[in-house]
C-alpha cells in the first residue's frame, strides 16, 4: 500500500469492544447544547470558561493556557491531540482514526512549506505525526531525512509548483490535493460502508468548498486545477463551473450536482464569505448528521470514528465561543457559527 | 459394546463441557474488553462491570453440571460403571446437545449483550438494575437449555 493507511480496519466487530468501552465512558465529557447555550450566555471570556469547566478536561486543558486566542488554540489543538493519540493506541482503530492524524499532518506541512518560503522562524510547534525539525529540514533540502513517503511526495509536489508558479495559493492547492488522494485511499481500502460514504461525502464537500473559495478569491481556472485530480465522485467540469460561471447559476449548479441540503435556509447566495461559511457550517454539520445514527451501535468502527469526529467539532465549537468572548462577538453571531453536537 | 456406549455418553459430556465453556470463555471475553475500556476511564465502575462480565460464565457451568450428571448416570465416580448399549449411549450423547450448542450460542450472545451494557453503564450509571436485565434474557435460553439435558438425561433408562 502506498499511502498511510498501512493495514484495513477489521473486519471482525468485536475486534473493537475495548475502544467502544473506554469512549463509552469518554462521551460523557462531549458538549451538548445546554451546555453550549449556557456558555453563549456568559458574559465574558472568563465565565464562559467557568461554565464550560463542567467538563471533565476544561480545567486541565484551558488553566494553564494563555487567555488569547493563539492560547487557547493551542490548548485545545493538544487536547485533541492527545486524545487522538490515546485511541490510536488501539491497533484496530488506527486505520480509520489515521483520518483525523491526516489533517493534522498536512495542514502542519502547509505552514512549514510556508515558513520554509517566507524564512520565518519556527517559533511554534503544533501536533503532528513527525518530527517538526526533521520535516523543516527535509523541505530545506536535506532529502535524507526521515519523513512518511507520502508527506515526502507530497512537499516535493508542493515545492515544484511553486517553483513554477510563484504563488502560496498553489502550495495549499497541492498539499490539499495530497491530502485528499489520502482521503479517497482511505474510502477505498475502508471495510465499513458508513465509514466509506463518509469520507467519500467529505471528499466531496471538500471540493465544492474549495471551489466555492476559489469563486470568492477570484482565484485563475489554471490555478484551481492543481488541487484537482481524476476521480470517480466529482467531475473537474462541475467544479469549473462554479469557479468561473455567473453568480446567478451558482446556486443552480450547486442543486444540480445534488447539494442541495447543504444550501443555506435563510442566506441569499452572494459571492461573499457569510455564504461560503454557511455553508461550510451546513457541511460539518451534514456529516454530523451522517454518523449521529451509529453512536448507539455496540460493536464495530462506526461508534468509534463517531467519537472521533465529535470530539473534533467539540474543539472546534469550544474554539469559536472562547474566541467569540474573547472579541465580545455577539451571541447570536457566535451561534451561526456553531456546529451541531454529536449528543444533542 | 459395552465400551462403545460409554464413549458417546462420554463425548455427550465432553461436549457438554466443551461447547457451553467456549461459548462462557468468550462470552466473559467479550464482556471483560468493554469493561477494561471503561476501567480505563473511570475505575469506580469496576463492581458493576464484574457483574455484567461474570454472567455469561454461567452456560460454563451449567455445561459442566450437565457433564457431571451424564458422568454420574455411568456411575464412573463411584467406581462402578454401568453397561451402557450403543443406542442408549447415543441417547446420552443426544440429550447433551441441548446445553452443548445453545450455551456456546448465548454464551457469545449474552458476552455481547453485556459488552453493550457495560456501555450503557459507562454513560448512565443509575440505570446499572435495567443494563443487567438485558444479558440476564439471553440467559434464559441457557436455563431451558440445561432443563433440556437434565430431563432428556433422566428419562433415559440404564
Amino acid at each position: 500500500m502506498t499511502t498511510l493507511q498501512k493495514k484495513n480496519c477489521p473486519v471482525n466487530a468485536t475486534a473493537y469492544t475495548y475502544i467502544i468501552g473506554r469512549i463509552r465512558a469518554m462521551e460523557r465529557g462531549l458538549l451538548n447544547n445546554r451546555l453550549l447555550e449556557n456558555a453563549l450566555k456568559a458574559e465574558d471570556l472568563e465565565q464562559a470558561i467557568r461554565v464550560l469547566s463542567e467538563l471533565p478536561y476544561i480545567n486541565e486543558v484551558i488553566q494553564n493556557a494563555a487567555k488569547n486566542p493563539s492560547g487557547l488554540d493551542q490548548a485545545l489543538t493538544e487536547h485533541f491531540w492527545d486524545t487522538l493519540k490515546e485511541i490510536l493506541k488501539d491497533q484496530a482503530v488506527a486505520p480509520i482514526g489515521i483520518f483525523f492524524q491526516m489533517i493534522y499532518d498536512f495542514n502542519d506541512l502547509k505552514l512549514i512549506i510556508k515558513r520554509h518560503l517566507t524564512k520565518s522562524p519556527n517559533d511554534t510547534e503544533y501536533p503532528a505525526s513527525f518530527d517538526w525539525k526533521r520535516a523543516l529540514r527535509f523541505v530545506s533540502g536535506e532529502k535524507n531525512e526521515y519523513l512518511d513517503d507520502v508527506y515526502r511526495k507530497a512537499i516535493d509536489a508542493a515545492l515544484a509548483g511553486y517553483e513554477n508558479v510563484h504563488n502560496a495559493q498553489v502550495i495549499e492547492n497541492l498539499m490539499d490535493r495530497a491530502f485528499l488522494m489520502e482521503v479517497k485511499a482511505l474510502a477505498d481500502n475502508c471495510e465499513s460502508r458508513v465509514i466509506k460514504n463518509w469520507l467519500i461525502a467529505y471528499f466531496m464537500f471538500a471540493y465544492l468548498r474549495s471551489a466555492l473559495r476559489a469563486k470568492f478569491q477570484q482565484t485563475k481556472i489554471d490555478l484551481f486545477r492543481s488541487i484537482y485530480w481524476e476521480n470517480p465522485y466529482i467531475r473537474f467540469e462541475d467544479l469549473a463551473e462554479i469557479v468561473t460561471g455567473a453568480d446567478e447559476k451558482v446556486i443552480e449548479t450547486i442543486i444540480h450536482h445534488g447539494f442541495r441540503e447543504l444550501l443555506p435556509h435563510d442566506v441569499e447566495y452572494k459571492n461573499d464569505p457569510r455564504f461560503l461559511s454557511e455553508m461550510e457550517k451546513n457541511m460539518d454539520n451534514y456529516l454530523m448528521k451522517f454518523l449521529r445514527p451509529y453512536r448507539i451501535q455496540a460493536f464495530g468502527p462506526e461508534p468509534v470514528f463517531g467519537f472521533l469526529f465529535a470530539k473534533f467539532t467539540d474543539v472546534r465549537n469550544l474554539r469559536i465561543i472562547l474566541h467569540g468572548k474573547y472579541f465580545q462577538i455577539s451571541e447570536n453571531e457566535i451561534k451561526s457559527k456553531l456546529r451541531e453536537c454529536y449528543y444533542e | 459394546m459395552f465400551i462403545d456406549g460409554v464413549a458417546f455418553a462420554l463425548l455427550g459430556s465432553a461436549l457438554a463441557i466443551g461447547l457451553a465453556g467456549i461459548g462462557s470463555a468468550k462470552g466473559v471475553g467479550i464482556a471483560g474488553e468493554a469493561g477494561a475500556g471503561i476501567m480505563t476511564e473511570d475505575p469506580s465502575k469496576f463492581g458493576q462491570v464484574l457483574l455484567l462480565q461474570a454472567l455469561p460464565g454461567t452456560q460454563g457451568i451449567y455445561g459442566l453440571l450437565s457433564g457431571f450428571w451424564v458422568l454420574l448416570k455411568l456411575g464412573l465416580f463411584g467406581g462402578t460403571p454401568v453397561a451402557v448399549t450403543s443406542a442408549q449411549g447415543l441417547q446420552i450423547l443426544f440429550a447433551c446437545l441441548p446445553i452443548a450448542i445453545v450455551g456456546l450460542i448465548s454464551g457469545i450472545s449474552q458476552g455481547k449483550t453485556s459488552a453493550a451494557c457495560i456501555g450503557l453503564i459507562a454513560k448512565r450509571p443509575e440505570e446499572t438494575g435495567k443494563a443487567i436485565i438485558l444479558p440476564a434474557m439471553v440467559e434464559t435460553y441457557a436455563v431451558l437449555s440445561l432443563l433440556a439435558t437434565i430431563l432428556l438425561l433422566n428419562s433415559i433408562q440404564l
